[in-house]
């Protein structure tokens, strides 16, 4: 259970070209998972003004009564989005005193402070937090701006922006409906009290322009985190250790509602998958049951059957997910970033794995939770994954960041397992019609050399 | 090049008959996965090899399991019919040939010869488990099983008569039940294929 | 068979002239690989050899991939998946025939066009042009139910918006929508007869390639001066044009090759990135995915199709005139097919006397035009039918037909062509002259 108190200030800014947009105050909540709570808190009101100086000054006019350092902390570059550009813009900071202010999870595994940032721009953000009452510090920042597509994750651990974000619930949503979410400029940071000021340098890009507020409830944009596979690119192959703890997360986690039915298990064995010893394909496929048309019963299943079914009926099924799905679009329908990333169906995955961002909302008897990289900005799963779900045999590091590029690209393979088989097929074909055509080139113009220097010749 | 002489040509020709093999190449390379693909796939060659687990077969009884889409099969033996089998002589044997996929071709149809035994089981055990295709070698019937004159099986469909160690004695059917590809992994799991 | 004087084969050896005397096939066969070609063919002139090669590529790899598919709406999709995981080497063919098809699309695009610039259906070509448009609008329908075979939710939207256009005709659209899809919607008796069809039609496909050929080979190629071959006598006709074999045959296969390279490469890193992801979800007939949007092949014309919405003063008229027969459905639906009659009818659409658009110096930029239209055309399908797309696909439908229907009959009163050259040898030895030195870079004989 992770408990935290955040400060999170919720800026909403109005991009130029929008006057005329009221602004729209934002709350920040804490929340106590699972469990959605109004906090006690008072929240106050922050002019825009206050914002952009809200490193400094903010926590010591909002901390008062929060034992736990929050901070708000606005991006150096977002400042000018945030405030200068939109008057109206304002921030509304709340802060709480909550004893679980001081049981959150990170801080206090992590002596050291961190920082977690996201951004479009810049790779590294480090926020800086030194503490006083509180060993660790944990700063997060994040900044919805408009049209972002990419998100980098940076900082010490990149899962830690995402372990955060379930607990983070803007009440904002629920007074402003979704339309004016899609504007909003979030900041969100956990400072110490009294501390450094916290900085933020990334944003992370989830906001629609202003257009799409008029087409009220269309979230039009995801986000999706470019992920750098290591199957990526002409000569990218599967990393087999990767798909192993893949195929662990799938198998601890994933399968308990998603199927792989057009997966054989036997395939879990071979060269370039999981690569898993025989003995073992054997072992792991006994822990399913299959349905067997001869015996007209169940029974044990075998390598050469294949993975069950999903067990949810709206769970869908994962063999093609990664496939099925685009992470990249556009722009403007011309399929660019498709052709200079990928089409981004495992970023996609990792997108939803890490894009929790803590709100949820009922609808019609059931609950939706929001998650940045979905299209429609609500999606019915539960947040799979929180990170230190598994275990690894290994050792490896298991926080939520790592374990959804291992499931990923575990996915990836499920999809596409002769990827390495077809990019081989492709480079030797090449190569060799590369060889063919050097050679008839020379051939042609040997055999057209007399009839194009005839009159020279002559 | 006016002057090309003797030497172009022979680079001209050298040049001709490498574009001409690169292409014959290519074609080849293009040709193979057309021929290949009609090969048995990756689904069908997993089941070319099953595992069986006989731990509740108990002597004296048998256990058919379909393998490759035939009947396999698998029986323990009690001490009689191994003592049985032991005493027919060669010459009885319509059929001398082991006709055992693990052996070498020509092996002799001994008892030993035909039985499948455990790993390091010696005496009694390795002669223990008998594992062979129940297709008829006559026309294809499956035999039956405890039945015949012979202790064995017996073909209702032209009656043939085969021992207690699968071999035929008597009817039409010229050879011994086949023994397939076959070993134990462990005391009781039986791997064909 | 070509109306230029050449060489005829002679049976030399006692054999040759027993099979020549019954059966000239050889004779053929020489006929048509000794064809006096026009030697000044420029490199637009490759995609006829690309095209055939597609035909066979798809034709060979779609008979091995029917050795394993199943044409039922419960296993057509898993069969698929049992294609690219299980058969031996299936993940490539079934790559090489997806793309394929795209490649077979792309080229026959340059084929086209490079006709409309160089007036290659002009007389005596118009057949050839008729049977090539006969061949377009077969791959179109071989192209589109072989589309729907992989059982994806694209296969199944684009199977049922497209049978749906059938719908729209007037009276008997619905009978025939219902007697196309075997039933009330698309399903499995669907599946079934667009797998027959898809495996019946590449071989007409190839039957009506044979006549395409035999047809340009009848009036003999066109080229870029659109002059035609001197054919008074033998050495004439000699100075205008070299054997098919190996001039063009080498020239040809090594544009091939350049272009199977780049083909290959797509296959082999990029397979996906010309399907739809929706594609690999199996079909679902009770969801409809976001955006159903065809093959980009068909998306030119499919913005043609949607552009003519019942706002427009065109279709207001029509509908007006008719007493409501054309609805604007209907009328799509006809702009649709009429934006390829159009392109059909064009040898008797362009009244100039010059053949080429290289010495037309007005119907150049038209023609450039053409070419940026039919590409803004392909980007409109692909976004959704809202302002600014439906804006820009109706102006873009309405130069399409402008083009056929008025400037190219026009054109040809109004402009002052230039001068073609008298012969192609003339054309020829103007690019490889010594002193000009030519416009292609030599390479020598290495010495």
């Amino acid at each position: 259970m992770i408990r935290k108190t955040t400060l999170s200030v919720s800026a909403l800014a109005l991009l130029i070209g929008l006057g005329g947009l009221p602004a729209v105050a934002q709350q920040a909540t804490t929340t106590d998972e699972p469990r959605t709570e109004i906090p006690p808190a008072a929240a106050t009101e922050a002019p825009a003004a206050e914002a952009e100086t809200t490193t400094e000054d903010a926590p010591a006019a909002t901390i008062e009564e929060a034992p736990a350092a929050e901070a708000e902390a606005t991006t150096e570059d977002a400042p000018a989005a945030t405030t200068e550009e939109a008057p109206a813009a304002e921030a509304e900071a709340t802060t709480e005193e909550a004893p679980a202010a001081e049981a959150e999870a990170t801080t206090e595994e992590a002596p050291a402070a961190e920082a977690e940032a996201t951004t479009e721009e810049a790779p590294a953000a480090e926020a800086e937090a030194t503490t006083e009452e509180e060993p660790a510090a944990d700063a997060e920042a994040t900044t919805g701006q408009e049209t972002g597509d990419s998100v980098v994750t940076a900082g010490e651990e990149p899962s830690a922006e995402a372990e955060d974000g379930p607990d983070a619930i803007d009440a904002a949503g629920e007074e402003v409906g979704p339309a004016a979410e899609e504007n909003t400029v979030e900041t969100e940071a956990v400072a110490p009290e009294a501390g450094e000021a916290a900085e933020a340098e990334h944003t992370e890009i989830e906001g629609d322009t202003a257009e799409e507020e008029h087409a009220a409830g269309g979230h039009g944009e995801t986000h999706t985190t470019d992920v750098d596979f290591s199957f990526e690119g002409p000569f990218g192959a599967y990393d087999q250790f990767q798909l192993q703890r893949g195929l662990q997360i799938y198998t601890e986690v994933c399968s308990a509602c998603h199927g792989l039915r057009y997966v054989p298990i036997r395939t879990i064995g071979d060269e370039g998958g999981p690569g898993m010893p025989e003995d073992q394909v054997r072992a792991y496929a006994a822990n399913f049951e299959v349905y067997d048309d001869e015996l007209e019963d169940f029974r044990p299943a075998t390598p050469g059957d294949h993975f069950p079914g999903s067990a949810l009926e709206n769970a869908p099924d994962l063999s093609l997910m990664a496939k099925a799905r685009a992470g990249f679009h556009g722009p403007y329908g011309l399929g660019i970033n498709q052709f200079v990333n990928g089409i981004g169906g495992p970023e996609h995955i990792y997108s939803i794995l890490t894009g929790y961002t803590g709100r949820t909302r009922e609808q019609a008897g059931t609950t939706f939770y929001e998650n940045t990289a979905f299209d429609g900005g609500w999606i019915a799963m539960a947040p799979p994954l929180a990170g230190e779900d598994v275990e690894f045999a290994d050792g490896h590091a298991n926080d939520l960041s790592h374990e959804a590029e291992d499931v990923a690209a575990f996915l990836m393979w499920a999809a596409e397992p002769k990827m390495m088989a077809r990019k081989q097929a492709g480079f030797t074909g090449v190569i060799f019609l590369g060889i063919l055509a050097v050679l008839l080139y020379l051939t042609n113009k040997r055999i057209w050399y007399p009839h194009k220097h005839r009159t020279k010749r002559d | 090049m006016s002057h090309a002489d003797d030497h172009a040509g022979t680079r001209r020709d050298f040049l001709y008959y490498a574009t001409a093999g690169a292409g014959a190449v290519v074609t080849g390379a293009a040709v193979w996965p057309l021929v290949n693909q009609m090969n048995p796939s990756a689904d069908v060659q997993a089941l070319s090899s099953i595992r069986v687990d006989v731990s509740g077969v108990e002597p004296g009884t048998q256990l058919t399991v379909k393998w490759l889409g035939k009947p396999v099969f698998i029986r323990r033996r009690t001490p009689e019919e191994i003592e049985m089998a032991r005493g027919v002589p060669m010459s009885d044997l319509p059929d001398p040939n082991a006709r055992n996929a693990n052996l070498p071709e020509g092996a002799e149809a001994t008892d030993p010869n035909r039985a499948l035994s455990p790993e390091g089981a010696e005496g009694e055990a390795a002669e223990e488990w008998l594992v062979m295709m129940g297709v008829c070698t006559h026309l294809g019937c499956v035999p039956l099983g405890e039945a015949g004159d012979f202790g064995g099986w017996f073909c209702p469909c032209h009656g043939s008569h085969y021992d207690t160690a699968g071999r035929i004695r008597r009817g039409p059917a010229p050879e011994n039940l086949p023994v397939p590809v076959a070993r134990f992994d462990g005391e009781s799991e039986i791997v064909l294929g | 068979m070509s109306g230029i004087p050449h060489d005829h084969y002679e049976p030399k050896t006692g054999g040759e002239k027993w099979l020549h005397a019954r059966l000239p096939v050889l004779g053929l066969l020489y006929d048509t690989l000794f064809i006096p070609t026009p030697k000044n063919l420029n490199w637009m002139w490759i995609w006829g050899i690309v095209l055939a090669f597609c035909l066979v590529l798809q034709i060979a790899t779609g008979i091995v991939l029917v050795m394993h598919y199943t044409p039922h709406v419960d296993y057509a999709f898993a069969s698929v998946e049992h294609i690219v995981r299980d058969v031996n080497g299936g993940h490539m063919l079934r790559y090489l025939h997806a793309n394929g098809a795209s490649l077979f699309f792309f080229a026959v695009y340059i084929h086209i066009f490079r006709g409309l610039y160089y007036g290659s259906y002009k007389a005596p070509r118009e057949v050839t042009w008729i049977v090539g448009m006969l061949i377009y609008l077969l791959m179109m329908a071989t192209g589109f139910m072989g589309y729907v075979l992989p059982w994806g939710q694209m296969s199944f939207w684009g199977a049922t918006v497209i049978t749906g256009l059938f719908g729209a005709i007037p009276l008997i659209g619905e009978p025939i929508q219902t007697w196309l899809l075997g039933g009330p919607a698309v399903d499995n008796a669907t599946l079934n007869r667009f797998f027959s069809l898809h495996y019946l039609l590449p071989f007409v496909i190839a039957g009506l390639v044979i006549v395409h050929i035999w047809a340009f080979h009848s009036t003999g190629n066109n080229n870029p001066t659109g002059v035609e071959v001197r054919r008074g006598s033998k050495a004439e006709a000699e100075k205008d044009t070299l054997p098919f074999w190996p001039y063009f045959v080498i020239k040809d296969l090594f544009g091939l090759a350049v272009v199977l390279l780049i083909f290959f490469a797509v296959v082999g890193f990029m397979p996906n990135y010309l399907g739809h992801p929706d594609n690999y979800i199996e079909a679902n007939p009770l969801a409809t995915p976001a955006h159903i949007v065809p093959e980009w092949y068909f998306l030119p014309f499919y913005a043609i199709l949607r552009a003519f919405t019942a706002d427009v003063w065109v279709v207001m008229f029509a509908s007006w005139i008719t007493g409501g027969i054309i609805t604007a459905k209907f009328f799509g639906v006809l702009a649709m097919f009429g934006a390829i009659a159009v392109m059909a009818l064009v040898p008797w659409l362009d009244t100039s006397s010059v053949r080429s658009g290289r010495y037309r110096p007005m119907f150049k930029w038209w023609f450039a035009l053409l070419v940026v239209d039919f590409i803004v055309l392909m980007w409109c399908g692909a976004m959704p039918a809202e302002p600014p797309y439906s804006t820009i696909s109706l102006i873009g439908a309405t130069y399409w037909f402008a083009y056929f229907l008025v400037i190219l009959p026009l054109l040809g009163v109004i402009e002052k062509p230039k001068a073609p050259p008298a012969t192609i040898e003339e054309d020829f030895d103007a690019h490889y002259a010594p002193h000009t030195g030519g416009t292609e870079t030599i390479v020598k004989p290495a010495e």
